[in-house]
């Protein structure tokens, strides 16, 4: 078998005693699990990683990939079993800063927002001064100045506490090792040591269908070669320690202390100490390998959880997608795979109501696994 | 005309893998063996970037940065280390020394692309 596509044709895997269509039955596991289709891997090689998610199972040790896909689905699902398989099929290679358009995107918009708290904070001073020194001259001068200072406190105070200072809350919705969401945090952690920016707050929140990864992304911990892939040597050494033996880098506590993990499959309603009006989503290479009704679903979802100025960051490929699942034309022409709330309106064929119930979304009908 | 990079490294096997790659980024490349085969490319001809071993005969890549720093043709030229020497104190020393960039062994393509990019050269 040499092509991505040659083991598509027969399906069949050739046992001892017995013969099954793996493809039909992992693409019944992965989309009834995830939304996810088979990955473009031929027979042979889809097999081997079976059987190494077989190999998992040490208190299993005769347990076949056709026992293992028979159990990972359907009503009587095995809910380990099923976590297995979509573990081990459920990869991504995850960079810091892969998304440089889209992180340089936040950056301009953040420092756009704060910089207009700023120059209302100093509005606000401006105002009170002024105020106080012309009630000032025309009460007494002395008097004057002193409710003039007095004022000066006061209304000064009040634009302060006027201003929304909220904080910033991002979704890094698939964030497999912890690049993205660690990204994330050095680029607020950068403007909050800005001078001319002041009253950054933020909140990070990041999950991801595989526990092994969301460990993995809960230790923070990277060798030499994960490290510095999307990690200049100036973020690695200001950010990271050096494990002691070498070759590993620790994200520094401060930086994992703001991030919120939690394990999430996308099909699935999100927790509910996740906050509905979230200002950035993250989700970019992701729905390359889902099935095309269900990631629409997802999107739909996502952009439900967006406050009204917020932005969903995809892949530049997924436009068509978020075009199927309720943003406009006009989303596109801004940033590549940078998609914004305010072009969004729900497609006729799902309501806001239905996405804000506690409901899972279901994949499209798949063919049954058959047994043989 | 095609930006150039010098590749300094002591093993063949580096520097045809790093031709390899900065040629596809569109680089015209040359190599060295040692600093001091280096040094005396970068006053004939400086080029717009080199990739730097560090532990190398004759002229160890440590000492080559700090001479071709101080010449003037070399004040320019983004320096980015790539080196088995991954070790915290090593990294300070190379930065110190006047790299622009520094790659910890073994690389690969994802990894030179991030660290040109970050120094502007890509």
């Amino acid at each position: 078998m040499s092509g991505a596509d040659s083991g598509t044709n027969s399906g069949a895997i050739v046992g001892e005693h017995e013969e099954f269509h793996l493809r039909q039955a992992l693409s019944a596991v992965l989309k009834e699990g995830a939304g996810l289709c088979v990955p473009p891997l031929d027979d042979d090689k889809l097999l081997a990683r079976l059987l190494a998610v077989c190999a998992g199972f040490r208190n299993r040790p005769l347990l076949t990939p056709q026992e293992l896909l028979a159990h990972a689905q359907g009503e009587r699902c095995n809910e380990i079993f099923r976590q297995a398989v979509l573990e081990g099929f459920f990869s991504r290679n995850a960079v810091f800063f892969r998304d440089l358009t889209a992180f340089r995107f936040l950056q301009e918009k953040l420092q756009e927002r704060l910089q207009g708290i700023n120059q209302g904070i100093n509005q606000g001073i401006n105002q009170g001064i002024n105020q106080g020194i012309n009630q000032g001259i025309n009460q007494g001068i002395n008097q004057g100045i002193n409710q003039g200072i007095n004022q000066d406190r006061s209304t000064s105070s009040n634009s302060v506490a006027n201003i929304p200072t909220r904080p910033i809350k991002v979704w890094s919705a698939a964030c497999a090792s912890g690049q993205e969401p660690l990204s994330l945090s050095i680029l607020f952690h950068d403007l909050q040591k800005r001078s001319d920016i002041s009253g950054l707050d933020f909140e990070i929140y990041a999950s991801d269908i595989s526990s092994r990864s969301l460990e993995k992304a809960k230790k923070g911990l990277y060798n030499n070669f994960d490290a510095q892939h999307g990690l200049s040597i100036g973020n690695l050494m200001s950010y990271f320690d050096e494990q002691a033996g070498g070759g590993f880098w620790q994200a520094k506590a401060f930086l994992l202390a703001g991030i919120k993990f939690f394990q999430h499959n996308l099909l699935h309603s999100p927790p509910s100490f996740l906050p509905r009006e979230l200002d950035w989503i993250f989700i970019p290479h992701t729905f390359g390998n889902f099935d095309a009704a269900v990631a629409e679903r997802v999107i739909t979802r996502l952009a439900s959880l967006l406050s009204a100025d917020g932005w969903l960051v995809l892949s530049p490929r997924d436009a068509e997608l978020a075009l199927r699942a309720g943003f406009s034309e006009e989303a596109l022409s801004c940033e590549r795979g940078l998609f914004s709330r305010a072009t969004f309106s729900y497609p006729d064929r799902i309501s806001a109501k239905s996405l804000a119930s506690d409901s899972s979304i279901s994949p499209s009908p798949s063919p049954a696994f058959a047994e043989n | 005309m095609a930006k150039t990079c010098l590749v300094v490294d002591d093993s063949k096997i580096v520097r045809v893998m790093a031709r390899k790659i900065l040629e596809g980024l569109g680089f015209e490349v040359f190599d060295a063996e040692n600093g001091q085969e280096a040094l005396d490319f970068c006053i004939k001809s400086p080029p717009s970037c080199i990739l730097l071993d560090w532990n190398m005969p004759v002229m160890n890549g440590l000492d080559f940065l700090k001479k071709v720093r101080g010449e003037s043709v070399g004040k320019n030229i983004k320096i980015i280390f790539c080196t088995t020497q991954t070790d915290a104190e090593s990294v300070k020393q190379g930065m110190s020394a006047g790299a622009d960039e520094y790659i910890m062994k073994p690389f690969d393509e994802g990894v030179i692309k991030s660290k040109f990019s970050e120094v502007g050269l890509i």
